[in-house]
């Protein structure tokens, strides 16, 4: 047996010494040393891990980052009148707060905390440990709160949990999060980023999601940061037979986004939508990377992410389909369309297919181009300005991700789309 | 209001118009017969701004300004208007925001107020009815889907809408069964007045049988080569080019 030896950068013994200095005001759970040996053993993954290609978790950890928490004061009223909280009618949903990572419970409409109140399910996942994935290991390292929910009815009003940074300069938070749909039950899930301020923040969340049988998630995320905010958000899905998944990232922020998950067919007869809309510009970086493991026979996976890409902004579809050789009549799908408004703008897609089973039906593509110069000039024939006829194409071309949504989900997308071009293509 | 002089133009790299000489005054109806790939479309192209198009030399004048300096959309805000040979398709664009858009963008670069949505509305039933457009056409994507002639109307309802004071028509005939054309010439009559002017590209005499031109040009390749009156054009229809080409 080869020992490897890593000479680690200045970033993760940063991480490293941070865990060691605060390990023990940190709640109490199992599963926190081991997963901090897996990182001593493999290192915060690099470029070189297939799965971080395009995005170098390790650059992200450097020597100067602040760990830790502190209290801090915001007003419901300041997290409510951020564009993105205010783009959704404060009626219709319920609400979950989180403050530099941690639940706010005096802001919260509902919601137990993991540090608090962790269900069974939870605390069994933190125990296992046996994950091979940088950033579930990172947040099982150094969680300092998150959310359990066990939703066992159907509502109509969706739950919308809130992730604030306000305040606090640089400090990273992680998160571990837990939620689980019973058998038939309906749910509508928002999850809003944002920023309180223009300070830089830097978050890491681990989402696990248990769908059970005939279970239907609606899950609708704005990535609505300010322009230094790192976000990582991983979401590992479990999910049963009949399970219908809506799940639509729209991106109108942020610095440098990573959403990845891997995503268990763990049954028959499921339909799962897993889609963005990323409108980036300045020198963002915003990547979608979704593994789909179809497990079992007759499922359908659709992948699908527009891109508007301007400036020196950088977006990234990296799917993967892998197909068991028992997941016969399997559909997966991926699709990355892509417009580029600016010469410096750039996309990287890498869709794949690993296929065992042979009766299946898995397609990938992708396109990239520009606004139609024929189509501008139709619509500026008319009188409307270049930036406008603009608008009106780039909104036509993201919308066929928000029109999947439901509609008061829709309504609020259109809202934060139209914010965004307003003051992106400003006429 | 439009004063064409000496206008060479050329599509990449390939010369088209060779030196075309025309002036449109308010009040006039002109009409442009040529054979195919003569340079008609070219012109209409070049005056609405079409960037594939390159001005070589000559001038264009429109209601006295320079018109290679204006953007696209000035020219369409100063009141040119073009009603395409091969309208597009624009999907996820609904017609109504389309024309709503563009009625409002024009009136906002003129200094006006901004239509409010119930005006709106009323004005584009009834130019819609007038032109037999549905509503139903109304909220689909802009062209998707519609036939040649419903393009046409189409094109036809967003000039009655934006009522430019230039109207270029590039082939609104073709493709129009002959009901259509009789409700697109009424429409295109109704917006005839002293302070407003029109240029037909048109194949046929029967089109000006319903609108009337003060004047008939024959383009030949890329320059006019034969101006008169509305008896020009029967002329045309009962001789062909061969005639006027050979003694051009
Ligand atoms: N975008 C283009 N690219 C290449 N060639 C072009 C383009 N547009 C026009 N041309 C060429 O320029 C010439 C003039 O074309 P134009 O469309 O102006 O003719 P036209 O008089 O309108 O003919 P028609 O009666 O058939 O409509 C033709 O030879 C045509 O092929
Ligand atoms: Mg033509």
């Amino acid at each position: 047996m080869t020992v490897k030896t890593i000479k680690y950068s200045t970033g993760e013994l940063a991480f490293f010494a941070a865990f060691d200095s605060q390990k023990n005001s940190l709640p109490k759970a199992a599963g926190r040393e081991a997963a901090n040996a897996w990182l001593k053993a493999n290192g915060i993954a690099t470029k070189r891990v297939e799965f971080y290609h395009y995005s170098d978790l390790r650059r992200k950890f450097s020597k100067s980052q602040n760990y830790g928490a502190a209290e801090t004061n915001v007003t419901l009223a300041a997290i409510k009148a951020h564009p993105t909280i205010a783009a959704f009618d404060e009626a219709d949903y319920q609400s979950i707060i989180f403050v530099d990572g941690k639940l706010r419970s005096d802001l919260s409409d509902t919601g137990a905390s993991l540090a608090n109140n962790p269900t069974d399910w939870a605390v069994e996942n933190l125990t296992q440990a046996d994950n091979k994935n940088h950033v579930d290991n990172l947040t099982r390292t150094m969680w300092r709160d998150g959310i359990c929910l066990d939703i066992e009815k159907s509502s109509d009003k969706p739950i919308h949990l809130i992730f604030v940074n306000s305040g606090q300069s640089d400090v990273a938070h992680f998160n571990r999060h837990y939620i689980k749909l019973a058998d038939n039950v309906k749910a509508t899930l928002i999850e809003s980023h944002i920023n309180l301020d223009d300070e830089p923040s830097f978050n890491l969340h681990h989402f696990n999601f248990k769908l059970g049988t005939a279970a239907n998630l609606t899950h609708f995320v704005v990535n609505g940061e300010n322009n230094q905010a790192v976000n990582i958000c991983r979401t590992q899905g479990d999910y049963a037979d009949k399970v219908e998944l809506n799940s639509t990232a729209l991106a109108i922020g942020g610095a440098w986004t990573r959403r990845e998950g891997d995503l268990y067919c763990n049954g028959s007869n499921m339909d799962l939508k897993i889609s963005g809309a990323v409108l980036a510009g300045g020198e963002q970086h915003i990547d979608n990377s979704y593994i789909v493991h179809h497990k079992l026979p007759e499922n359908i996976s659709f992948q699908r992410f527009k891109n508007v890409i301007d400036d020196k902004a950088h977006a990234i579809f990296q799917g993967k389909v892998i197909v068991a050789i028992d997941a016969q009549k399997t559909d997966g799908q991926q699709m990355s369309q892509s417009i580029l408004l600016s010469d410096d703008a750039s996309i990287s897609t890498k869709p794949e297919l690993e296929i065992y089973a042979d009766d299946v039906e898995c397609a990938h593509g992708a396109t990239v181009g520009a606004l139609d110069e024929d189509t501008l000039f139709y619509l500026r024939a008319r009188g409307i300005p270049k930036k406008i006829a603009q608008r009106l194409l780039i909104h036509a071309f993201v919308a066929e991700i928000s029109d999947e949504l439901p509609e008061a989900l829709n309504i609020a997308a259109d809202k934060l789309i139209t914010v965004w071009l307003n003051a992106h293509l400003e006429a | 209001m439009l004063e064409i002089k000496n206008l060479q133009a050329s599509v990449e790299e390939k010369p088209i118009l060779k030196g075309l000489d025309l002036t449109i005054n308010a009040g006039e109806v002109h009409a442009i017969m040529g054979p195919n790939g003569a340079g008609k479309s070219t012109l209409a192209n070049v005056l609405a701004g079409q960037a594939d198009y390159e001005v070589d030399g000559g001038s264009v004048s429109f209601h006295g300004e320079d018109l290679f300096e204006l953007e696209i959309e000035e020219r369409a805000a100063k009141g040119l208007f073009l009603s395409f040979q091969y309208p597009l398709e624009i999907p996820g664009v609904a017609t109504m925001t389309f024309l709503k858009e563009s009625i409002n963008a024009q009136r906002k670069q003129r200094g006006e107020n901004e239509l409010s949505t119930p005006n709106f509305m009323k004005i584009v039933k009834e130019k819609a009815q007038q032109l037999n457009v549905t509503p139903e056409m109304l909220r689909r994507p802009l062209n998707v889907g519609f036939s040649g002639g419903e393009k046409k109307r189409n094109e036809i309802l967003q000039m009655l809408l934006l009522e430019p004071s230039l109207c270029i028509l590039d082939e609104t005939d073709s493709g129009l069964d002959i009901d259509a054309l009789r409700v697109v010439a009424d429409g295109v009559n109704s917006l005839r007045s002293p302070d407003r002017a029109m240029l037909i590209i048109t194949h046929y005499q029967r089109l000006l049988d319903y609108i009337k031109p003060d004047f008939v040009h024959i383009l030949v390749d890329g320059k006019i080569v034969k101006s008169g009156g509305a008896e020009l054009a029967h002329e045309l229809e009962r001789d062909g080019y061969k005639d006027i080409i050979a003694s051009a």
